[in-house]
């Protein structure tokens, strides 16, 4: 299913913009030195409701311009790297964004309490998880 | 979808909302083969998209809301949930909001699958399983889920993005 693309043209009329087969399935390409895997301080019920969000910004402090929402796991600057209460973090598309410091925990899978999160440059030139 | 009987016109209803028939066809065939199926004891869960009474009814009046063209096209009420060409309106008005969402978070080329993953999980998770390596078990990057929810979605611990 990663095969079907979507081109993102303008906001959400990308759908209707078409699709092709990927070429390649994601994977890491290397792990990304200084960043480790967090997760976000909510709860399940609350990891999973739309309609809560937790923002992340441009800058260390909310005036510094909101950028867009942080997923359940970030790549957080290791040793965490905060500023006025926010803590530096990698977002998907590459910028540095910052995000309030307690709203971060550290990675723990309750499934699988082994289970291992490896912040990693992506085989499509972006960081994610590996 | 299109051999279904309401195939076609869940087609025409999706593309007003600028959804294609392949992204809302995959959806169709992934939760319940094209087939409207009825809710189980203590579920809302039903339909050929599989939705709950809360999302269905967020979802169709989101996407009459901006198409008020389709009142007249749709069935009206929770009824519409088991009409498939109804619901398959409020399934692409979610994978909409899912686009929209997965490029707030910073996924600024959606696939298929990324939205597939916010529809099942949501959005937070929707954009963490869009980052991750296709070799990722599904365990590490639901982080919250126990493995009783994780079976809940027909998914082990182990089950990879990539399956």
């Amino acid at each position: 299913m990663r095969r079907f693309t979507i081109y993102v043209c303008a906001g959400v009329l990308i759908i209707t913009c078409g699709q092709r087969m990927k070429a390649e399935r994601l994977h890491a390409v290397r792990p990304l030195a200084g960043y480790a895997c967090m997760m976000l301080n909510l709860t399940d019920a609350q990891m999973r409701d739309n309609s809560l969000v937790v923002p992340v910004y441009a800058g260390p402090s909310t005036t510094s311009g909101r950028v867009g929402n942080a997923s359940a796991i970030v790549i957080a600057k290791s040793p965490l790297h905060v500023v006025n209460g926010f803590a530096e973090m990698l977002f998907p598309n590459g910028a540095t964004v910052w995000i309030d410091a307690k709203m971060l925990r550290p990675y723990h899978s309750e499934s699988n309490p082994t289970a291992h999160c490896t912040p990693s440059l992506m085989s499509n030139g972006k960081p994610g998880l590996g | 979808m299109l051999a279904q009987p309401w195939g076609t016109v869940a087609v025409a209803n999706t593309q007003v909302l600028g959804v294609n028939a392949s992204a809302i066809a995959a959806t169709c065939v992934l939760e319940s083969g094209c087939q409207n199926i009825a809710a189980a004891s203590g579920s809302t869960v039903s339909g050929a998209f599989q939705m709950t009474n809360a999302t269905y009814t967020s979802d169709i009046n989101a996407a009459l809301a901006g198409n008020p063209s389709l009142s007249s096209q749709i069935t009206p009420g929770l009824a519409g949930k088991m009409d498939p060409a109804t619901e398959a309106v409020a399934a692409a008005q979610d994978l909409k909001s899912a686009a929209t969402s997965l490029q707030s978070s910073g996924i600024s080329n959606p696939t298929v699958l990324d939205t597939r993953g916010y529809y099942n999980f949501g959005a937070r998770y929707g954009a963490t399983l869009a980052q991750a390596s296709d070799d990722q078990n599904m365990g590490s990057l639901l982080p919250t889920y126990s493995p009783s929810q994780l079976a809940a979605n027909g998914i082990t611990p182990t089950t990879t993005v990539g399956q």
